[in-house]
């Protein structure tokens, strides 16, 4: 298959879940029920599936996406204390038995020890978003699934000399979610999808792998934006094969819109979500309205109108979603938050109340996160440094917003000289620094932004989700190592 | 749901199955400072199918599958449709063939797990078991330090898995987790963190407080703290949480998967170090309260241990049904615990060489295929000979092959978590950035 038969396609809206309209009355009879015991009363239900599909050489599989979950999480306020309840056997008839179970599971247990919360009032709300999608991936079946797949790997394994290898990876899911409580009675429905390429490279006994990912808020065309790096990714798979390690030393930097998203998440965006602020884990919340960053970047978190994996019309607090400018000229302005972290802070909920799953609690969590543009380009930016590196290619990150400290490692570090690159790359790349000092050095940002969610988040070591982050080109000073 | 599941594949005519089933009765409680924020109920049954096809072009056989979730709230008519997807999809996945199950795994009687748990969570008790655990954690002594922050999670996993070839085993296991958020009181010289998740699978009070005292007087020392400078070329020691990642490596490396995609440079009987403390490294499926003990893994394999070093030559094979059968190794199953012999080192050579003893990392990785490896330091102690600093920032970089010959190993040894083995381990050539 070509690129151009994958492009290029007319809308077609996402269909519902069939289930969540079927059990919805039922789940409608439980939050009336509850509303008769409790304070407050809410029910998010979801109803995601997708597939993974993946090719690698003499071998293949489809296995359902770890994202899938089909279930529901009651809420419950009772005299200030909170309690969830999370379920997935339900049918018609039985709202009343599972209304009593939560009933009793909260009578059963000691009621001392907690702290006491008073929601902010719900207004009420009626919401129905249903996306459109260019190629449904749901409708697309297997087998041309697998026909795009493995045209991407032929191509990858004629592209280098060193390629005996790669992994190609599709991936969609379908979400629908429904919240319901006294006064609201949201749906939404998207499809998101994400796709890698993942060569290997060997020279006698090395092994390099590299990746090239894409994702957005769509379907199968998602690919035709790898198609379009194949060539790019081979070549610096084959250049991890003589890549050496850093010489440790703090160095200018320029950042690949890859790695920008990997500051804008791990420096700040952990930083700023507000249940941190209520532990008095983010030294952020001492900052409101104070510098932390050079004057020319600002920061934003946005389900939406942007849209990319962390996109949503409606939170899992049933909270619609938020645009927030976290960073404005480079002063710290705002935090993203929860219902209970926003009740307890006396804010408004921003729409950022997220969980991994029905099974899981909701905490603040960033959506797509990034440094907007700024006026410079990443030539220019090159040209301004005597000696450093162009880093790109995320492998990992870890936030420390108590302490401020940053830690990410990169695949690839491609070195300035005099203000060109000089082929050579490092690798791997551990990116350490205080935060406040990487953010006020930024000096140069460039104009086009670009967002990528082909990862998760997780909040510590767990509790993961669907995020995007990115941003421009970005021109700081880090230690390396 | 298991019999109405098989009924249902048998109407749609699919020959070759595999079902799992996991029920899940979890707790959980939430704590800010010793408050709870939350409590919360788990009541849930996740189940995975995966459908199988057996099919040939010429002389060729082939295996087709794929594996969907099934949610106990579907219905007959939502289940045949997804199964019947499945089964068409299946024939896109074209795999060399592999048998269903294997007869070595079939004469293993499957280990069971011993767990405090296991006598008082029938009835409801997750509730308590939340607050029994966190009370022993609230009643250990912390001056200094605050606990921030308290996730406690219980819970009880029943555990079913059956197939079309006459596999059918049935365990109940326990996945259990804490994360404590500690931080120094407010008056010290900078308000300092550190967070630890510990998960397990049974329950210790004397572990749990050694644990979390450990933590108290990491915070402490993180406080006092100095940035990392330069500290010149040390051996660096390995302490805590990183072992694990670090000897994973290996494990990695062994795996029939990993292999049979060219992605490891495994040769079974190949001599890998020529100095150092020689590794001897077991995959092992199950390991006191390791919340990764496997007693029977993804394909309805019984595990067994796998020592993939002895005496730092590699060994022998993780072997999953798929891959093994590839390989034409004994299939092992998948055991996902560590055990590594101890070495030759002792804490007192350790007190009197000059090094970098890394505690906590932000997350220490360690590359599966290059073995590569790093992380920033969150608290280290630099001992220069004379006299030993806690030290923050910076990070340690370097590639597992780089420095094999050079590993020693504590003779004592820990039993953590997924991990037993040396207490510590020193190695040089690892690159300090401060």
């Amino acid at each position: 298959m070509t690129a151009q038969s994958i492009v290029e396609k007319s809308m077609v809206k996402v269909k519902d879940s069939e289930f969540l309209k079927r059990i919805k009355p039922e789940i409608t009879k439980i939050v009336r029920l509850l509303e008769k015991r409790f304070d407050y009363v809410s029910v998010l239900g979801t109803d995601t599936f997708g597939y993974k599909y993946q090719l690698s050489g003499d071998n293949s599989s489809i296995e359902e996406s770890m994202w899938t979950e089909r279930g529901f999480v009651a809420r419950v306020l009772d005299n200030r204390r909170v309690y969830e309840y999370s379920f997935n056997l339900i049918d018609s008839g039985v709202g009343e038995e599972i209304a009593e179970k939560i009933v009793e599971a909260v009578e059963d247990s000691d009621p001392n020890g907690f702290r006491e919360y008073a929601l902010l009032p719900e207004e009420p709300l009626n919401l129905s978003f249903n996306d459109e999608v260019k190629i449904d991936p749901v409708s697309a079946g297997a087998e041309k699934i697998f026909t795009n797949l493995q045209n991407l790997f032929d191509r990858t394994l004629e592209a280098g000399e060193y390629i005996f290898n790669a992994r190609v990876v599709y991936e969609w899911v379908r979400v629908a979610k429904i919240f319901i409580s006294s006064v609201r009675n949201l749906e939404q429905t998207y499809i998101w999808s994400q796709a890698y390429l993942v060569p290997m490279a060997r020279k006698e006994n090395l092994v390099k792998i590299i990746y090239a990912a894409a994702s957005g808020v769509g379907g199968l065309e998602i690919l035709k934006s790898l198609e379009d790096r194949i060539e790019s990714t081979v070549t610096d798979a084959e250049l991890l094969l003589s890549a050496e390690p850093i010489i440790p030393g703090e160095y200018d930097v320029v950042l690949s819109p890859d790695i920008a998203g990997l500051v804008a998440h791990e420096a700040f965006g952990h930083g700023v979500e507000m249940d941190m602020f209520v532990k008095n884990r983010a030294l952020g919340k001492e900052y409101i309205d104070k510098k932390v960053a050079s004057s020319l970047v600002n920061m934003r978190d946005a389900a939406f109108p942007v849209r990319q994996c962390g996109s949503y019309r409606f939170d899992d607090e049933g909270v619609i979603s938020g645009n927030t400018l976290i960073i404005e000229n480079g002063i710290l302005k705002k935090g993203i938050s929860d219902t209970l972290s926003a009740a307890s802070m006396g804010t408004v909920p921003t729409g950022n109340g997220r969980r991994e799953s029905f099974m899981n609690k909701a905490y603040s969590r960033m959506t797509n996160t990034y440094f907007e543009g700024g006026n410079d380009n990443v030539d220019k930016m090159i040209a301004s440094v005597d000696s450093g590196y162009l880093i790109d290619y995320t492998q990992s990150g870890m936030e420390d917003p108590k302490n401020w400290g940053l830690q990410g490692i990169a695949l690839i570090g491609r070195e300035i000289k005099n203000g060109k690159l000089t082929g050579r790359i490092a690798s791997p790349v551990v990116m350490t620094g205080y935060v406040p000092d990487i953010l006020n050095n930024i000096s140069m940002i460039s104009g086009d932004i670009e967002l990528s969610g082909s990862g998760y988040c997780g909040k510590g070591w767990k509790e993961f989700v669907k995020v995007s982050a990115g941003g421009p080109y970005i021109k700081t000073k880090m230690r390396l190592g | 749901m298991k019999d109405a599941l098989q009924s249902i594949l048998k109407k749609n005519g699919i020959e070759e199955w595999l079902i799992r089933i996991k029920k899940i009765n979890g707790t959980q409680g939430y704590y800010i400072l010793d408050k709870k924020e939350m409590l919360r109920f788990q009541n849930a049954v996740q189940i995975e199918v995966t459908v199988y096809r057996t099919f040939a072009e010429g002389d060729d056989k082939y295996r087709g599958s794929m594996t969907i979730a099934i949610s106990p709230s579907m219905n007959e008519k939502e289940i045949g449709e997804k199964l019947k997807f499945a089964y068409d999809s299946a024939l896109s996945v074209k795999n060399k063939w592999y048998p269903l199950s294997n007869s070595a795994s079939r004469k293993r009687t499957p280990l069971q797990q011993s767990s405090i748990f296991k006598d008082g969570f029938r009835n409801g008790n997750g509730a308590q078991w939340v607050e029994r655990i966190a009370g022993d954690i609230f009643n250990i002594e912390h001056q200094g330090v605050v606990f921030n922050a308290l996730e406690v999670s219980v819970s009880e996993n029943d555990h079913s898995i059956v197939n079309s070839d006459g596999i059918d085993y049935s365990w109940t296991d326990y996945s259990c987790f804490t994360e404590l958020v500690t931080t120094t009181a407010s008056g010290e010289k900078d308000e300092a963190e550190l967070f630890d998740l510990f998960r397990f699978s049974d329950y210790s009070s004397e572990q749990m407080g050694r644990r979390v005292k450990q933590q108290v007087l990491d915070t402490l020392d993180r406080t006092k703290a100095e940035r990392l400078s330069s500290t010149g070329d040390l051996p660096v020691v390995l302490k805590g949480k990183a072992l694990f990642e670090f000897f994973s490596y290996f494990i990695n490396q062994a795996n029939a998967r990993m292999i049979f995609e060219g992605m490891s440079v495994f040769d079974k009987g190949k001599q890998l170090q020529s100095g150092g403390d020689l590794l001897t490294i077991d995959a092992v499926p199950a390991l006191g309260g390791s919340d990764k003990n496997n007693f029977v893994d993804r394909d309805g394999i019984i595990p067994v241990p796998v020592r993939v070093l002895e005496r730092g030559k590699m060994n022998s094979i993780i072997a999953d049904l798929q891959f093994g059968t590839y390989l034409g190794e004994e299939i092992t199953g998948n055991s996902r615990n560590i055990h590594v012999g101890p070495g030759s080192f002792d804490g007192d050579t350790l007190k009197n060489t000059p090094s970098l003893e890394t505690l906590e990392f932000s997350d220490f990785s360690m590359n599966p295929v290059t073995g590569d490896f790093g992380g920033e330091i969150r608290l280290a102690y630099f001992f220069d000979g004379k006299n030993t600093t806690p030290v923050t920032g910076g990070s340690i970089t370097g590639n597992i092959n780089k420095v094999i010959d050079s590993i020693r190993l504590s003779s004592t040894i820990i039993t953590e978590g997924a991990y037993e083995g040396p207490v510590f381990i020193s190695m040089d050539g690892v690159t300090i950035t401060g």
